[in-house]
């Protein structure tokens, strides 16, 4: 039989892919110097307790949305705040993502710029980039999750492959102690600073009314979470036993230099690394361009326009000079940990908020629930 | 009209898409192979302190690769650092200069004495540098060993890598390239080591192993200690053999022995506050050579060869901890990674550079013979 996919709808596994790609961006770049930075060698238990609260963000997530099951987060915002603070509220998580996006693209320019091409101008990177991610958000929910679908073994394979070949240069004893002799508060500060890279997630809050199956949702969600999870945790091990912890403070650009060091079949294979630039610049534009659509489904929804194509255009040259404001690496690296304390405390405080309200009034008033049907 | 403007959005996007900022065509590179850094020659340089270094590239000529002959060209260039000397050395080339086929990097005994981290700087930011290059110390200058002419191979950096990668895959070399270079510079558990050269007109000769405090040379390790070192840290070995002296006691002479597998384990262990560092070798060896006619199908010569072999090898390895302990006073070993990792919290208390001269280390060895050869003495 073949599956009739309706329009306008996502299957349960292009749901995943766009979890997964949406996770995957510029965050494992940076992933092992952030989980190490406080930590020292028990980053690793910080980046597993950052996914763990990744997970029970989603799920929340979704349970609320289920609550809602035809409904966005921007929709359903305004029915449990009311009109005017659902709004207020919903503009802030869309000037978050907005943010955030911008400098998920400047990152990866940035790593372009010093690594791999250091004669192009920024700008010239920044702008391709953006024409690229704001052509995929242009197009209707099902183009975007095809293309997820399509890219993710892409995005998975070669990091993966990688990794586990660099494991041959490490050493095991660089990996611990992993429990001993490291403070609590250390460890939940790295954990703060590492759920930078497992942020994303959110993204199911605009997905969630176009799946196809809403039984399968939590289940996919939680596979869609898990991958991302899992590769985190390979990067992480991987990059402290090969370069330990106290050289990886040192490294802006940890995985890159992870992979730059892997060799294999003796000297064929050299410069890995602008082979993994190149298929990494997929899991940045999956990443950017789900964000972006889901800013432009969101102002849609805010402004009681008709469609998100609207607004991707004309959010394009904000999203440049957004891009471009910080001055440099370290300036932006600060403002990334400053979005993602934002994100932080938005994907983990507002979820359960809003979910005790719809519990209340769910059991309150159906009416509402009946009447928004 | 919708005609005109897509083919004038097809000619913008020509122009836009067809260039790249980074191209560049293999002809308009200098490919450096190899970069030798020395302080220059002055007579008062401790009394200026002007510090001014030397770099020598080394780079090929292709013109000349099929004649076969004078096939790289040396130049060298004096800067006040060393992307200084680089840049002055720009200046006498007509092309760009271009470090991503960078093999190795040699520097002289007198700057790693006086700290080496400052002229690595420049190769430690350089995005085009491959962590897995060779850093060098020559015993005299780096200029000597990029200008020796060895007659195998016409390009000096790709005879050293070769001969650096044949001698880490038979063990006899240590695998410390750049990258690892770096890592024991930032570790706390340990100390950088790095391969030491030496070059004579046509030979470039293995000596040993450099030893760093810190970021300064303090002395280095010889060939043969270099292997018992290599043993102690579980490298199994290819090449190099382990000659047993006459022993008077019993009646084996002289024997050449093997060691074909080299594992070992290394514990550390907390006893009233005090590490006692246990390492535990164990070698497989193969009789190679044996100077008189001992029969190897008896069990109990056999026993005694293998007792000899635990014996030597635990008072060379013994000697060579003891020169790291007492003269040199850092941890080459990487002692203190696993005094971190097993004892994280006896870590935070101590301080690793003045605990290592002073503990206990405790080598056991265990040899077995597996192989004794193809002649059987059983006639007499």
């Amino acid at each position: 039989m073949i599956k009739i996919k309706k329009e306008g709808k996502v299957t349960e596994r292009q749901f995943s892919a766009i979890i997964i790609n949406t996770i995957l961006g510029v965050g494992i770049l940076t992933l092992p110097r952030e989980a190490v930075s406080f930590a020292d060698n028990a980053g690793i238990i910080s980046v597993i307790l950052a996914s763990l609260l990744s997970l029970i963000n989603l799920l929340i997530i979704i349970r609320l949305g289920l609550k809602y099951p035809d409904k966005t987060i921007f929709e359903y915002l305004q029915i449990l705040l009311g009109k005017i603070l659902g709004k207020i509220i919903s503009f802030f998580i869309i000037c978050y993502w907005f943010v955030f996006t911008a400098f998920v693209i400047r990152t990866f320019s940035e790593l372009i710029v010093t690594a791999v091409l250091p004669k192009t101008p920024i700008e010239v990177v920044i702008i391709i980039m953006l024409l690229l991610v704001a052509y995929l958000s242009y197009k209707d929910i099902q183009v975007l999750g095809r293309v997820n679908e399509l890219y993710v073994f892409i995005v998975i394979i070669p990091i993966l492959l990688l990794t586990i070949l660099s494991f041959k240069r490490g050493h095991m004893i660089y990996v611990l102690p992993v429990f001993r002799g490291h403070s609590m508060v250390n460890i939940l500060k790295s954990t703060g600073r590492s759920y930078f890279s497992f942020l994303g997630f959110e993204i199911v809050a605009i997905i969630l009314p176009f799946i196809t199956t809403k039984k399968l949702s939590i289940e996919y969600g939680i596979k869609g979470w898990l991958i991302p999870s899992i590769l985190s945790v390979i990067v992480v091990i991987a990059s402290i036993s090969v370069f330990g912890v106290f050289e990886l403070k040192n490294l802006v650009w940890p995985t890159f230099e992870l992979i730059k060091s892997t060799q294999f079949f003796a000297l064929i294979f050299e410069r890995l690394e602008v082979a993994f630039i190149a298929t990494w610049v997929i899991a940045l534009f999956t990443t950017a361009s789900n964000l972006l659509f889901g800013i432009a489904m969101g102002g849609a929804q805010i402004l009681n326009l008709h469609k998100h194509k609207t607004l991707v255009l004309s959010l394009l040259p904000l999203l440049y000079l957004f891009a471009l404001s910080p001055r440099n690496a370290y300036e932006l690296f600060n403002l990334v940990d400053i979005v993602s304390i934002v994100g932080l405390i938005l994907t983990t405080i507002l979820p359960i908020i809003l979910l005790i309200l719809a519990e209340i009034r769910g059991k309150g008033g159906k009416a509402i629930d009946e009447e928004s049907n | 009209m919708k005609k005109v403007i897509k083919i004038m959005i097809i000619v913008l996007l020509m122009n836009l898409l067809s260039g790249c900022w980074d191209r560049r065509d293999i002809e308009a590179t200098v490919p450096v192979l190899g970069v030798g850094i020395d302080f220059i020659e002055e007579e008062d340089r401790d009394l200026t302190k002007s510090n001014k270094v030397k770099v020598t590239i080394q780079v090929p000529i292709p013109a000349n690769m099929e004649q076969g002959e004078d096939v790289v060209w040396i130049i060298s260039s004096v800067g006040e650092t060393v992307a200084g000397a680089i840049d002055n050395l720009q200046n006498k080339l007509n092309q760009e200069l271009f470090f991503g086929h960078l093999q190795v990097i040699i520097f002289s005994q007198d700057i790693a004495k006086e700290g080496i981290n400052k002229y690595l700087n420049f190769f430690r930011n350089s995005p085009q540098i491959r962590r897995l290059s060779w850093l060098l110390i020559a015993e005299d200058t780096a200029e000597d060993i990029i200008k020796s002419e060895p007659k195998l191979e016409s390009i000096q950096s790709i005879y050293l890598t070769h001969m650096l990668n044949n001698g880490v895959s038979t063990g006899r070399i240590p695998d410390i390239r750049l990258g690892d270079f770096f890592i024991r510079l930032s570790n706390p558990g340990e100390q950088a080591t790095a391969v030491m050269l030496k070059a004579d007109k046509e030979i470039i000769d293995y000596i040993g192993l450099a030893v760093f405090e810190g970021d300064e040379f303090v002395g280095s390790l010889d060939q043969p200690e270099t292997l018992y070192y290599q043993r102690t840290l579980g490298v199994p070995n290819d090449t190099s053999n382990l000659v047993l002296a006459c022993d008077p006691t019993t009646e084996i002479d002289r024997l050449t022995i093997k060691m074909q597998e080299v594992s070992s384990k290394l514990q550390p262990e907390l006893k009233e506050d005090k590490i006692i560092m246990k390492i535990k070798l164990k070698v497989e060896a193969k009789v190679l050579e044996q100077l008189n006619k001992n029969n190897l199908g008896r069990e109990d010569v056999v026993h005694q060869i293998e007792r000899r072999i635990e014996n030597k090898l635990k008072r060379e390895i013994d000697k060579v901890i003891e020169k790291t302990q007492s003269k040199f006073q850092t941890d080459i070993w990487g002692f203190g990674e696993y005094v971190r990792a097993y004892y994280p919290e006896y870590w935070n208390k101590i301080k690793w550079e003045e605990e290592f001269p002073k503990i206990k280390i405790s080598t056991e060895v265990k040899a077995y013979i597996r192989q004794v050869g193809m002649i059987n003495f059983t006639g007499r």
